[in-house]
């Protein structure tokens, strides 16, 4: 369901979004289209997640949303729970970043 | 997530509908919804029939039409999945998919439209069973 209203939110703003529901389903995207970031649920994925995107698709940008607090959650940028608003800002500020990787 | 403008051509046919794509193969989902989009239809995604429950079940979202493939993972497949919104949704429409021919019959008692879209199917036959069934509605 926040999957559901997050990615309406960024498309009302103008993104083209693709939904996956498991990693299996993001490599197929992945490898189906070009993808500038990638929205990820940290306790679902992983951090290896993190790892293999920076491998195989060094080109898109990661944002990680996590639940979790503590060193299990270092890599998440997004804390769950979330406003829909927040996301959209931190992908926009992500995306429009250089720095932010 | 692409940073693609929005699309420059497709012209809205009917705007205020929200379809549900429920389907598990991520390509498939992702091509009928885009194009569903393109034609101007809300589109919400789901890969299996209990994400699809929980989203007909948000206060947040209004779905017109279900569009789900017959066979999914999980224990509800598309057949329970459009039992289950004929009882609770009786104003919503349901159309199956399925590469199964065996699931016509079936799909045919459940389906207000008569039976399921054969998988591969068109895009533009997709749309043209929702606006055939959104006449048949009168909306």
């Amino acid at each position: 369901m926040a999957r559901c209203l997050v990615c309406d939110a960024l498309r009302a703003e103008g993104f083209k979004v693709a939904e996956a529901s498991t990693l299996d389903d993001a490599g197929a995207v992945m490898g189906s289209m070009k993808v500038d970031l990638v929205l990820a649920d940290l306790d679902q994925c992983g951090a290896a997640f993190g790892d293999w995107l920076r491998t195989r698709h060094p080109g898109a940008r990661l944002l990680f949303s996590s639940s979790k607090s503590g060193p299990a959650a270092a890599e998440a940028q997004v804390r769950k729970p979330y406003a829909v608003g927040e996301v959209v800002t931190q992908v926009m500020r992500s995306l429009h970043d250089p720095s932010h990787r | 997530m692409t940073t693609a403008s929005k699309p420059l051509t497709p012209q809205p046919e009917t705007p205020a509908q929200t379809v549900l794509v429920v389907e598990d193969e991520v390509l498939i989902r992702l091509v009928i919804a885009d194009y569903l989009r393109e034609c101007g239809y809300r589109v919400h995604e789901t890969a299996n029939a209990l994400e699809a429950v929980a989203v007909l079940q948000s206060p947040d979202v209004s779905v017109d039409i279900v569009f789900a493939d017959v066979q999914m993972p999980g224990d509800i497949d598309g057949f329970e999945l459009a039992r289950w919104v004929r009882a609770r949704h009786p104003g919503m429409r349901v159309i199956l998919t399925s590469g199964a021919e065996r699931s016509a019959d079936i799909a045919a008692t459940l389906c207000e439209a008569g039976p399921l879209l054969d998988k591969p199917y068109e895009p533009q036959g997709v749309v043209d069973r929702i606006r055939q069934l959104m006449a048949k509605a009168g909306r």
